[in-house]
């Protein structure tokens, strides 16, 4: 029997598996192209040292450093829009909680491999294992990201069963696949409260082991004695931005699956409006914690920590930071919260600025410190290298590239609750209000 | 347990950098291309500090201080090492352990002196220098830290021999390459617990001070500097 | 064919229970290298203290996590419709 034949009302969401189109395998060759350039240049680096980047003394720390944070604080989006919106009822939710998890999954992998790649000595990365130190504000994030990886992957994964019943169910290829990892799930009520049981304990437990994340990454630079880092508001600073940079990777993602798959009808304009706004309270909030870095430093007037400043407000690095305030600040206002501007282009304009200025804000952190030492040395210059850049597009390309293969196997949107919100919202919808709202009853009788 | 310390007399330095010199030659530390120095790359254990400039235009004179890793009591370095490849010995020598180190510049980018340098490229130098290379010291590989290390493999060679000869340690027995050699015997170096130690009595001198006392790092390395009237 | 059926299942089984054992080989290695880095401080007296409230942390949020995928493993299969 053909399951192909019977159309399910969500079936353009099971579309992307079945049929690949030529644009699919173009840009796959094109980004794996990009990837294998980063991967050849990582080698000439492994060849002939870490001397091939920009790195010099003092800034010892570069690109690999920054792309490290910038990528890991991408992760964000699967925290906050799956956990936290569950965690909140939130109903609009529904279709993009998939997307979310999965940009969590990937960008954690990218992420990860970066302190590795940015190693002098990677070849002895077990001596970590054997001698290493949990003293040291590294080892602190190799803990902590392990574990954000682990339950997030969970996380993503439980969700995922009942898509891959019913993608089992249907037949055609990678049945066996499916039939493995669907684990037997046939949509009965047991089945359906064991798993939202898992999913609700996971969805309390990886919101503190999220947040812990990019405040253990934020106390690598603030646990240092350098100006300009050893500063204590970097741990929630850290954390407002990495939702900041997540919330705008989200919807770039979301506008440009909408646009390939036409799922124009699950994700409509009222989601994009939600997390619009969301970006836009995530703008200001990290507006707030910059001015309150940047005002007590300035207040303070210690000199290490003045050249600092003024080397990003007035000197060598000025551009990059006025570029960042409006790419952080300026753009997101400017178009989310003008209702004439707050359309779907002006949404992606607004998410593309974040995405650049928060790449900008972690720049900002690393090197003007490292740029600027405390005794009088002279003030270091960074120009990053072929390698640097042609591995920042690598990890680009294979976060580009992870999606298109998670695309081909899996569906982008979370069919199952759309299904669910489509038959039982409502009702559970209006019950919850009842709760919320006075009975009719009270009025009449205090009256008589 | 002795607790070696050093203390430089700015008044008697003339920066004549023969100690960088020195101790460039007996550690075996790279020396880098033209190119690579240019980006930011030389290595040096020790290097000049401009402190100050006295006098005026044209006639300046800049005040250098001699500034190698200080060996700190409380070391910043040590703090954030992921695997211990940089260490306190009990004898206050803050130490480098080569094949642990992975590389990560954890370690210089917590250093508030920048006392450390890094082995950016693979070691290649001319074979007239390789001949020169000091048969007590290894010679780092590329990716891995290192610093000044007060010479600890004199400090060793002097050990065993004292062991071999069935006699304590002296003073005279272990100096470090850069207080051998300097002319005007401005630096100074010793045990800071022995009262008959020269840098017992020198750190009590009104003239000492440290550098960035006031971060409590608790280098080793005291400077001596009075100003003329 | 009742048998081929019952064969086939069996092997689901066991490639399902292998690729959940990678869960468990996850948190026991995370609670062997914890505890060997524990025992490494006390070896270098390098704050202990640090090192074992580290360690309690990182090693209970890794068994949760494989005892909470065990459940959804054999919840699954024990709420399965009867005769299946």
């Amino acid at each position: 029997m053909d399951n192909h034949q019977i159309l399910d009302e969500d079936e353009i969401l099971f579309r992307p598996i079945y049929q690949t189109g030529k644009g699919f395998y173009v840009l796959a060759a094109a980004l794996l192209t990009v990837f294998m350039f980063g991967v050849v240049m990582y080698i000439r680096q492994l060849i002939f040292g870490l001397g091939v980047t920009g790195m010099n003394e003092p800034v010892t720390w570069g690109f690999y450093i920054i792309s490290f944070v910038f990528f890991i604080g991408i992760s964000h989006a699967g925290t906050l829009i799956s956990a936290i919106l569950r965690l909140s009822k939130a109903e609009w939710r529904r279709p993009i909680t998939r997307m979310a998890e999965v940009i969590t999954g990937i960008v954690l992998l990218i992420g990860g491999l970066h302190p590795i790649i940015d190693l002098g000595r990677p070849d002895r990365i077990l001596n970590i294992f054997e001698r290493g130190r949990l003293q040291s504000p590294l080892l602190w994030d190799l803990t902590s990201i392990t574990a954000y990886f682990t339950a997030s992957t969970i996380y993503l994964y439980l969700p995922l069963i009942p898509d891959i019943a019913l993608l089992r169910d249907r037949g055609g290829r990678f049945n066996k696949l499916y039939t493995i990892l669907s684990w037997g799930y046939e949509g009965t009520e047991r089945q359906k409260h064991v798993l939202e049981r898992a999913i609700n304990i996971l969805m309390i437990m990886v919101i503190p082991i999220a947040i812990s994340v990019h405040t253990v990454i934020s106390w690598i630079f603030s646990m240092t004695l350098q100006p300009g880092w050893h500063s204590t508001i970097f741990g929630p600073y850290f954390v407002v931005g990495a939702i900041f940079s997540g919330i705008a990777a989200l919807i770039i993602v979301m506008i440009a699956f909408r646009k390939t798959f036409h799922f124009d009808d699950y994700l409509k304009k009222i989601h994009f409006n939600y997390l619009g706004t969301l970006l836009l309270v995530m703008s200001l909030l990290w507006f707030y914690f910059t001015f309150a870095e940047y005002l007590t430093t300035f207040y303070g007037h210690e000199p290490p920590e003045m050249r600092v400043f003024l080397y990003k407000f007035t000197g060598g690095y000025s551009p990059f930071f006025w570029l960042m305030v409006f790419c952080n600040f300026i753009v997101p206002v400017v178009f989310l919260s003008n209702k004439k501007l707050k359309t779907i282009p002006g949404i992606l304009v607004a998410s593309i600025a974040v995405v650049i200025g928060m790449w900008l804000e972690r720049l900002i952190i690393v090197v003007p410190s490292l740029a600027n030492p405390r005794l009088p040395f002279p003030t270091g210059i960074y120009i990053p290298s072929l390698t640097e850049i042609s591995l920042l597009a690598a990890a680009i390309a294979a976060f580009i590239l992870g999606f298109m293969v998670f695309s081909k196997l899996f569906p982008l949107i979370s069919i199952w609750e759309i299904k669910v919100g489509r038959e039982e919202s409502v009702r559970i919808v209006s019950e919850r209000l009842n709760e919320y709202l006075p009975s009719k009853g009270h009025i009449r009788k205090q009256i008589v | 347990m002795p607790k070696y310390g050093m203390v430089i007399d700015l008044n008697k330095c003339t920066q004549c950098e023969a100690c960088i010199t020195a101790c460039k030659l007996e550690n075996n530390v790279q020396i880098v291309s033209k190119e690579n120095a240019a980006l930011g790359r030389a290595m040096f254990w020790m290097k000049l500090l401009d402190s100050n400039f006295e006098g005026a235009y044209p006639d300046i004179r800049p005040t250098k201080i001699p500034m190698l890793c200080l060996q700190c009591d409380e070391p910043p370095c040590t703090k954030v090492c992921p695997v211990r490849a940089t260490y306190k010995r009990d004898d206050g020598i803050v130490a480098q352990i080569y094949p642990q180190c992975i590389g990560c510049r954890y370690c210089m980018a917590n250093c508030p002196y920048s006392a450390k340098t890094f082995n950016w490229l693979k070691d290649e130098q001319q074979i007239e220098n390789e001949k020169c290379y000091n048969t007590d010291v290894s010679v780092r590989p590329k990716g891995v830290v290192e610093k000044c290390t007060f010479c600890i493999h004199r400090l060793q060679a002097a050990r065993e021999k004292a062991k071999s000869e069935h006699r304590k340690l002296q003073e005279s027995d272990y100096i470090p390459a850069c207080a051998e050699v300097c002319a005007a015997h401005a630096i100074y170096f010793g045990d800071l617990d022995d009262p008959h130690s020269q840098v017992f009595k020198l750190i009590n001198d009104y003239r000492k001070f440290t550098l960035q006392e006031e971060l409590g790092t608790k280098p080793k390395v005291y400077y001596l500097s009075a100003k003329a009237e | 064919m009742p048998g081929k059926i019952k064969s086939f299942f069996g092997k689901l089984i066991f490639i399902q229970i292998i690729l959940l054992s990678f869960l468990w080989m996850l948190a026991a290695g995370m609670t062997l290298l914890l505890i060997n880095l524990v025992h490494v401080s006390y070896e270098v007296n390098d704050h202990q203290s640090a090192s074992i409230a580290i360690s309690i942390l990182g090693i209970a949020i890794f068994w949760v996590l494989a005892g909470i995928l065990t459940y959804v493993l054999f919840g699954l299969y024990k709420g399965r419709k009867k005769g299946a």
